[in-house]
């Protein structure tokens, strides 16, 4: 329940959007506490020493006042010494860039080589270019002089003294050593050696520095330093040491507890960006219809603005510390929100999976090579191969010195003609299993092209056959069934038909003519039964409920069987049978009982419309795979219908319909071959019919 | 002897009355199953005549329920030609049938071979006898020569008389045409032409009730053909 709520509460819009502010405001606190540090605070050593007399900042302040004072005293002396011209006085060639330019120009200018005549030369030919520079130089020592001067003077509670035994320098006039060893804080060089109190840290001095003091030592200097901090000035720094010391620790530690803050929001607003409450799927915001990678180049280019821009904010300072604050905080948030917005947004691309799918990158690259491919696709196939063919050819000469690139290249194309093959291969078995009559199956080719147009045209004229196959069955099934009930129904009244025309013919009528009437009833009655039989025959042998149950016929054994059966009817129809046979072992795969009815039929037929008293023949024979039985009669009408229609249910072979028979046997002949996987042809050549009949082979 | 007939349709059961009374039977008319069971419930009844399709309960039904009764021969009559629904009647108890629309000189044949077979049922005392086979109610006594159907002799060729002998002996087996020929004829068959073939079909016409659907001698379709063991 808590959880619950929780979760609910922490998805909440609102929620996120005070996680942002409270994001804002802590780098807002943040980025004033770092201004605040570095515009107050002097020293950062004093975060970590908190004694000021025990920091470097006063023992490096008391070496640097060494190092300027042996400077000022070894090379300046004084104003009055510069100012006389004797810092130039024996200057060199080497001493000063000026002449050694002017110097260098002189000897390319005579072509004179470099030694000491020309040298002489230079002297005395350019001096007024020397006097010139030597004032420049004159001029440039003074300001030297002057700044180290007040570079000396400048701090709070210094005081000095040096000499080199000739000139002085010092701001008390002092030159007693008590005078300066008697402060807090000092150093002393003089013939005694050197002392830095307090000596802190690492010492470093300016190697001339070191020169001299040790040349005292050997005492073939009169160098005497001086420095020291007046109690005055001390206690001036260690105040300033503390309050430097205080600002550090607490804007240090609003920062820490900013950053925690910062950063708690930012992993907050990452873990739920793209979530609502209602369900745990990512919601992308309009916002986020923006291409990744643009926002990934806006987040660069704010950074790249921070980084520019920085020190141009910064400096704002000398003209206005407030304004600089100002312009620092609100560059800072507006940056930082913008920043943020455009992180988020990425953020949930990347949750969502479309970090890469929605870059602007990745959709133009798609989006041209589907252009491309739909190009490729839409030309002409000859076009395309003979292209593709000639590039390849083309990149192979190209690459002809590098054979690695030749290999990759040839398993490139070995692949891509596999997967093509493949696919084809998929189509032409599919056909095959469509030419089998499996119109269900569907070919499945992947990727785009012409194999998958291929594919799909076969597929719907497959479905297109599926559909007119199943609609055929159906009426089929439903023609059948209407002929099997039709035909129930006529047999019942049928047989009361039949055996009252007994009854009567046994019991007489009173007229004259009533036997034959009664002989016409008896023959139509029976007539009516044969149709009825037929039909009801017929609509079984279409509509596929007779199975055929295969055994081992002997073709030979079963003509003689169906003529013996029939032997009355050929004696009384005149026609003479010949039955001829190529071999005494005639097996057939089928189904004897059927195909005693196909011949039957066929039989029935021949009495029925062959010439009378001519000859019949039976041909029996077989190939490798098959095996013939060939009907061969002269009709006694004219066939004047085409050979297929003949076979087509009630066609019969006198239009007129004069004689008996229902005009179903061949119908019921040809289903029933069907049935045992055999073929039943009729062909008329004149007056000569022909029927045979074709089996598959018993092995 | 009382029959049965039983049949929805009026007119069919009156011409089936009129034959049978000519041949000397008395005849109990019923038109639905129910009326069936309960008129051979009631009547010394020794054959019924029964019709397949039936309002309420039909003939399949009723066949069974009668054959719970009495042990009495049961003659189908149906309109379906199908083969699955003969193979039923006789499952379910028929002891023959005849499909619709039927010659009424048959179905007086098949009555009567049905009562004389259940009339000398177990009064067949020459079974032991030497030279004597049967199937069904076709009895060949090879002793006298003489062959009988539902205990009428019929009138063989000797040649017929030797294929029948032949067959029978052997029931149930399947001879080709070739066998038949050579142990008939005593000869090889050489291009018997349809010798065999025709005589069957002749003994056929003599001993079978309906020749087109012959029950004791059969032709195996392009193998030969067999006496059925019955």
């Amino acid at each position: 329940m808590l959880v619950t709520k929780w979760k609910t509460y922490k998805r909440k819009k609102i929620t996120k959007i005070a996680a942002f502010i409270l994001l804002i405001i802590c780098l807002l606190i943040g980025v004033s506490s770092a201004l605040d540090i570095t515009l107050n605070v002097q020293d950062y050593e004093s975060i970590t020493v908190k004694s000021y007399m025990k920091s470097n900042t006063l023992s490096n302040e008391l070496r640097y006042a060494a190092n300027r004072l042996e400077h000022l005293i070894r090379v300046y002396k004084s104003e009055k010494y510069i100012r006389d011209g004797k810092t130039v006085k024996y200057i060199d060639i080497e001493d000063s860039w000026q002449l050694t330019n002017l110097y260098n120009n002189y000897l390319a200018e005579k072509g004179y080589e470099d030694n000491a005549d020309s040298e002489e030369l230079f002297w005395s030919e350019k001096d007024k270019e020397i006097q010139d520079i030597k004032e420049s130089i004159k001029k440039s020592d003074l300001v030297n002089y002057q700044n180290i001067i007040e570079d000396l003077n400048n701090p709070e509670g210094l005081i000095y003294y040096a000499t080199d035994g000739y000139y002085e320098c010092t701001n008390t006039g002092n030159d007693s050593r008590n005078h300066y060893s008697l402060q807090n804080a000092y150093v002393l060089i003089d013939g005694r050696g050197m002392k830095v109190e307090p000596n802190n840290g690492y010492s470093s001095y300016s190697s001339s520095l070191v020169d001299t003091y040790e040349s005292i030592e050997d005492g073939t200097n009169s160098m005497v330093i001086y420095a020291a901090i007046t109690d005055e000035g001390l206690s001036l720094r260690v105040d300033k040491w503390l309050e430097d010391r205080h600002t550090l620790i607490v804007n240090i530690i609003i920062i820490s507890m900013c950053l925690i803050v910062l950063i708690t929001c930012l992993a907050y607003l990452l873990a739920e960006t793209g979530k609502v409450t209602d369900d745990e799927a990512i919601h992308m915001a309009k916002f986020d219809r923006l291409f990744p990678d643009l926002s990934l180049l806006v987040i660069a280019g704010i950074i790249a603005i921070i980084n520019l821009e920085f020190y141009n904010v910064f400096n704002i300072r000398y003209t206005s510390e407030k304004l600089m604050k100002l312009a620092m905080l609100s560059s800072s948030a507006s940056l930082f929100s913008l920043f943020l917005i455009f992180f988020l947004s990425i953020a949930r691309h990347y949750k969502n999976r479309t970090l890469v799918k929605k870059s602007l990158a990745y959709v133009i690259i798609t989006r041209l090579s589907a252009a491309a491919v739909k190009i490729a696709a839409g030309g002409p196939l000859m076009f395309k191969s003979i292209a593709a063919l000639i590039s390849l050819m083309a990149v192979s000469v190209y690459f002809s010195d590098n054979p690695v690139l030749l290999i990759i290249m040839g398993f490139v194309a070995v692949y891509y003609v596999s997967r093509k093959v493949r696919t084809f291969e998929a189509i032409l078995k599919g056909l095959r299993t469509a030419k089998q009559g499996d119109y269900e199956f569907k070919i499945q080719v992947d990727g785009s092209g012409e194999f998958k147009q291929l594919s799909e045209d076969i597929n719907t004229i497959t479905s297109g056959f599926n559909i007119a196959v199943q609609n055929e069955v159906k009426s089929e099934r439903l023609k059948s069934e209407l002929i099997t009930n039709v035909s129930h129904d006529i047999k019942t009244p049928l047989t009361s038909i039949i055996s009252y025309v007994d009854l009567l013919k046994r019991e007489g009528l009173q007229s004259p003519n009533a036997p034959k009437y009664l002989d016409v009833l008896d023959r139509k009655s029976s007539r009516l039964k044969t149709l009825t039989e037929d039909l009801f025959e017929a609509a079984k042998a279409t509509s596929g409920s007779i199975e055929a149950h295969f055994e081992r016929v002997n073709v030979n054994a079963l003509v003689s069987q169906i003529l013996g059966e029939l032997d009355e009817k050929i004696m009384d129809s005149k026609l003479t049978f010949k039955v001829t046979s190529t071999d005494e072992r005639l097996f057939a795969k089928a189904d004897g009982r059927l195909l005693s009815r196909v011949m039957e039929n066929l039989l029935s037929n021949i009495f029925k419309y062959a010439l009378k008293e001519s000859r019949v023949y039976i041909d029996l024979s077989q190939t490798e795979k098959e095996v013939f039985i060939c009907f061969k009669n002269v009709s006694a009408f004219e066939l004047n219908i085409p050979a297929d229609e003949l076979m087509l249910r009630f066609k019969r072979g006198d239009e007129s319909r004069s004689s008996e028979g229902s005009g179903l046997g061949l119908a019921i002949a040809k289903s029933l071959m069907e049935i045992q996987n055999g073929i039943l042809d009729i062909s008329i050549d004149g007056d000569l019919f022909k029927a045979e009949i074709r089996l598959e082979k018993f092995y | 002897m009382n029959i049965l007939v039983c049949d929805d349709d009026i007119e069919i059961v009156e011409a089936i009355e009129v034959y049978l009374k000519n041949e000397g039977y008395n005849i109990l008319k019923c038109y639905s199953g129910l009326e069936a069971i309960d008129t051979v419930e009631k009547n010394d009844v020794h054959l019924v005549i029964m019709d397949i399709m039936m309002p309420g309960m039909d003939g399949i039904k009723a066949t069974t329920k009668i054959r719970e009764i009495k042990n009495i021969p049961v003659i189908m009559v149906t309109a379906k030609s199908e083969e699955s629904d003969i193979v039923l009647g006789l499952n379910m108890g028929a002891d023959d049938y005849i499909t619709k629309p039927f010659n009424p000189l048959e179905l007086t044949a098949r009555v009567k071979s049905q009562l004389r077979r259940y009339t000398t049922l177990g009064g067949a005392t020459e079974k032991d006898k030497k030279d004597y086979y049967k199937t069904g109610n076709l009895l060949i006594d090879d002793e006298r020569k003489e062959v009988t159907v539902d205990g009428e002799q019929v009138k063989l060729t000797p040649v017929e008389y030797k294929i029948l002998l032949f067959l029978t002996k052997n029931k149930g087996r399947v001879f080709s045409i070739d066998d038949i020929y050579e142990s008939v004829w005593n000869e090889p068959s050489f291009n018997p032409e349809n010798t065999v073939a025709v005589h069957i079909r002749r003994i056929r016409e003599k001993v079978e009730i309906d020749p087109k659907n012959p029950r004791y001698l059969k032709v195996v379709w392009g193998v030969g053909y067999k006496v059925e063991d019955i």
